[in-house]
């Protein structure tokens, strides 16, 4: 009985058939299942600890900040409060940078602190090494499994004599290429789904919100990451004289995409752009702040600015209290040489991160670990807007306070005291990271970079499959 | 039925095959003899479009084959020397993957059916084919190209792998399969079968055909010195 089939679906059918049957695939179920399940834990353990510490801690920051009692506002704002970052629920699959990043930053007046508490600091000196995320088996693993099932693929048809037999029965080179693709794209979503689920089913677990508008295009880009090594690999394969030397090229092709060009890329970048150090960038700030008015003659400069603002000419008709109104005046000189120096070094960070970026252009795994911790909320940027968002709310804070002096009129500005009801009032810290369509359209050269890399592949599969040899 | 004019390939500057020109009818048998390195090889993966000819062309059914391949390809079938199929698959399975592939799907009574015209016994039907002898995956080779139901078969030294037994029964296949109006090309050393067969017979060296005969206007013994005296 005739039919006419899909060559492709045919050879893919049996090419999983095959799969299925082989010791080579049932190994690399057994070991990614492994290595997934100890990153989603690992992950969700992470964000579960995580979460909790950020609750608590909040809360019992709220509460002894608003039962202090009685105390000067200005000296309350010494003492100085901490700005937590949230979780971001993406990062327990790509924490990215996130280890290396402070989790919280301490406000306080005059100064805008460096972030603090990394989390790096608290794993033994061995677990700073390539953690097991879901991410790095996804950008680094995945490929490798991809590449160590598919480089024999069409090469070993070549060198059994089965090419043969399966161009005279009627498959085209092209066809056997589709085929072969479309079974490996299956073997991968059997080794990937599973994962991704439970993942997200522990996402809803943790009583984290899915962020549908970040997982979508999240997954879309890792699916293009992978098609870009199946292609690879499909067309090593077809062309290599023998499977071995296929294995060879893209191991070769994996090391310096996977782990040669992201630490060469960073060093060199590095070496490009020296950071100032810590020591540097204080004194340089330090420096600035020497040469702002000391008290007296900021008190004599305010005082006028108030006498003409309100046209009185004596401070004690003044409707508000001038020291309170200096000591604001001299914050926001404060924060204003922080904020430019800080703004200096973000730009010069963001920067670098943009080249490295940029190297997603040649480099696939690059682009695609820019995409990935963008959106996971894992990266420099994600970093760099909740430090934003904590050096507004410090000024707005340390001015509230502030404020409060200055509307004592007529009392010692350091001997006032404000009780819990001023503490109740002070606003919340409240952060809300980047829209994911914000993110999506300052990652989208990532997105475009992997989705020209698979685009290439694909326009050049006929040409190089022309050219295939049949006879070894 | 089967054409080849003026067919040439060089490897290098190694000439292959010579201007090779053989035409033949449908239901005919065609034997190709030949020492190593005589051009049969070339011959059979020029016919079969696997390498590409300087010059020349080969027409089966009236249809030039390097201009439409895939189409021509479907009315050809081919048994290699030596059969590779699917160690990990069993006879069934491979012969309905390469069945399907041809754009037929049969049932298993008629699988079974096409296993059992080639000789393949019973038993091993549903063992993996990595454990098969030689000359059961040539037979199963054998079901794979009477499954296509093709109008030309093209044979690469197709008794190589079988016992006499064996071989004699492939030779019986074979003109049952002639007389039934299908095409046969075959490359081979056993100058014992081509002699049964009743076929045309192209002693080829060094690329050129020497002498185009019928095999049955030659006692085995004539045919046997005459190949040594040409090929040599």
């Amino acid at each position: 009985m005739a039919q006419t089939e899909a060559i492709w679906r045919i050879v893919a059918g049996q090419e999983l058939k095959m799969l299925w049957r082989s010791r080579r695939f049932k190994l690399l179920m057994l070991l990614s299942t492994l290595l997934f399940s100890l990153a989603m834990l690992t992950g969700w353990q992470h964000a579960r600890d995580y979460r909790e510490a950020y609750n608590s801690v909040m809360g019992r920051q709220n509460e002894m900040f608003e039962r202090q009692g009685e105390l000067n506002p200005h000296s309350a704002t010494h003492h100085g409060v901490y700005a937590f970052k949230p979780w971001s629920p993406l990062s327990s699959w790509d924490p990215g940078l996130l280890p290396y990043l402070g989790s919280a930053v301490m406000l306080e007046s005059h100064k805008q602190n460096f972030d603090r508490y990394r989390a790096a600091q608290d794993q033994l000196s061995l677990s700073r090494f390539s953690p097991v995320t879901l991410a790095t088996l996804f950008q680094y693993l995945v490929p490798l499994f991809v590449i160590l099932l598919a480089y024999s693929m069409i090469a070993e048809e070549r060198e059994n004599g089965t090419l043969k037999l399966l161009l005279v029965q009627g498959s085209s080179p092209l066809q056997l290429f589709y085929g072969k693709a479309a079974a490996l794209a299956i073997a991968l979503a059997i080794l990937v789904l599973p994962v991704l689920g439970l993942s997200l089913g522990l996402m809803a677990i943790g009583g984290g919100a899915i962020p549908w508008l970040r997982l979508v295009p999240f997954i879309g880009a890792y699916a293009l990451y992978w098609g870009i090594f199946i292609w690879l690999a499909l067309l090593v394969s077809a062309r290599s004289g023998s499977s071995r030397s296929a294995l060879l090229i893209l191991l070769g092709v994996w090391f310096i995409n996977a782990l040669i060009v992201p630490r060469v890329g960073l060093g060199w970048m590095q070496a490009q752009h020296p950071l100032p150090t810590a020591g540097e960038f204080q004194r340089e700030i330090a420096k600035e702040q020497d040469a702002l008015p000391d008290w007296d003659a900021r008190t004599e400069k305010v005082k006028a600015a108030l006498l003409k603002q309100y046209g009185v000419k004596d401070i004690k008709a003044l409707p508000v209290n001038l020291e309170g109104a200096v000591l604001q005046d001299n914050e926001a000189d404060d924060t204003r040489i922080y904020a430019e120096h800080f703004a200096r070094l973000y730009s010069r960070y963001r920067r670098d991160e943009e080249l490295y970026s940029q190297l997603g252009w040649l480099f696939p795994t690059v682009a695609i670990q820019s995409f990935s911790q963008a959106l996971a909320g894992s990266d420099y940027q994600h970093h760099a807007h909740f430090l934003s968002a904590a050096e507004q709310y410090r000024f707005d804070y340390v001015s509230f306070l502030n404020n409060s002096i200055t509307k004592a009129q007529g009392q010692d500005a350091f001997k006032y005291t404000a009780g819990n009801e001023l503490w109740k009032q002070v606003p919340d810290f409240h952060y809300n990271e980047p829209s994911a369509a914000d993110v999506l359209s300052r990652s989208a050269p990532s997105l475009a970079a992997l989705g020209l890399w698979l685009l290439l592949l694909v326009g050049a599969t006929p040409f190089v499959l022309k050219r295939m040899q049949v006879v070894s | 039925m089967l054409k080849l004019s003026n067919l040439t390939k060089q490897y290098g500057e190694k000439l292959a095959l010579d201007h090779l020109s053989i035409e033949v009818p449908a239901g005919g048998i065609f034997c190709m003899l030949g020492h190593n390195g005589a051009g049969k090889t070339t011959t059979v993966n020029l016919l079969l479009n696997f390498v590409q000819p300087i010059s020349g062309s080969v027409e089966i059914m009236g249809q030039n084959l390097h201009q439409n391949p895939r189409e021509v390809l479907k009315s050809v079938a081919y048994i290699p020397e030596l059969v590779m199929l699917y160690p990990e698959l069993n006879a069934f399975e491979n012969l309905e993957y390469f069945s399907r592939l041809a754009g037929k799907r049969y049932s298993k009574p008629e699988l079974e059916s096409h296993l059992k015209k080639a000789g393949l016994p019973t038993e091993a039907f549903k063992r993996p084919v990595g454990r098969y002898s030689k000359g059961m995956r040539q037979k199963v080779g054998i079901a794979v190209a009477l499954a296509k139901q093709a109008k030309l078969l093209v044979l690469d030294e197709p008794t190589s792998g079988l016992d006499p037994q064996a071989s004699w029964e492939f030779s019986q296949l074979l003109q049952e399969l002639a007389s039934q109006g299908v095409t046969i090309f075959m490359v081979t050393h056993d100058l014992f079968r081509v002699r049964e067969l009743k076929a045309q017979v192209g002693i080829l060296k060094l690329g050129k055909l020497q002498r185009l005969l019928e095999s049955d206007s030659l006692s085995h013994q004539e045919l046997e010195s005459l190949y040594l005296q040409v090929a040599h």
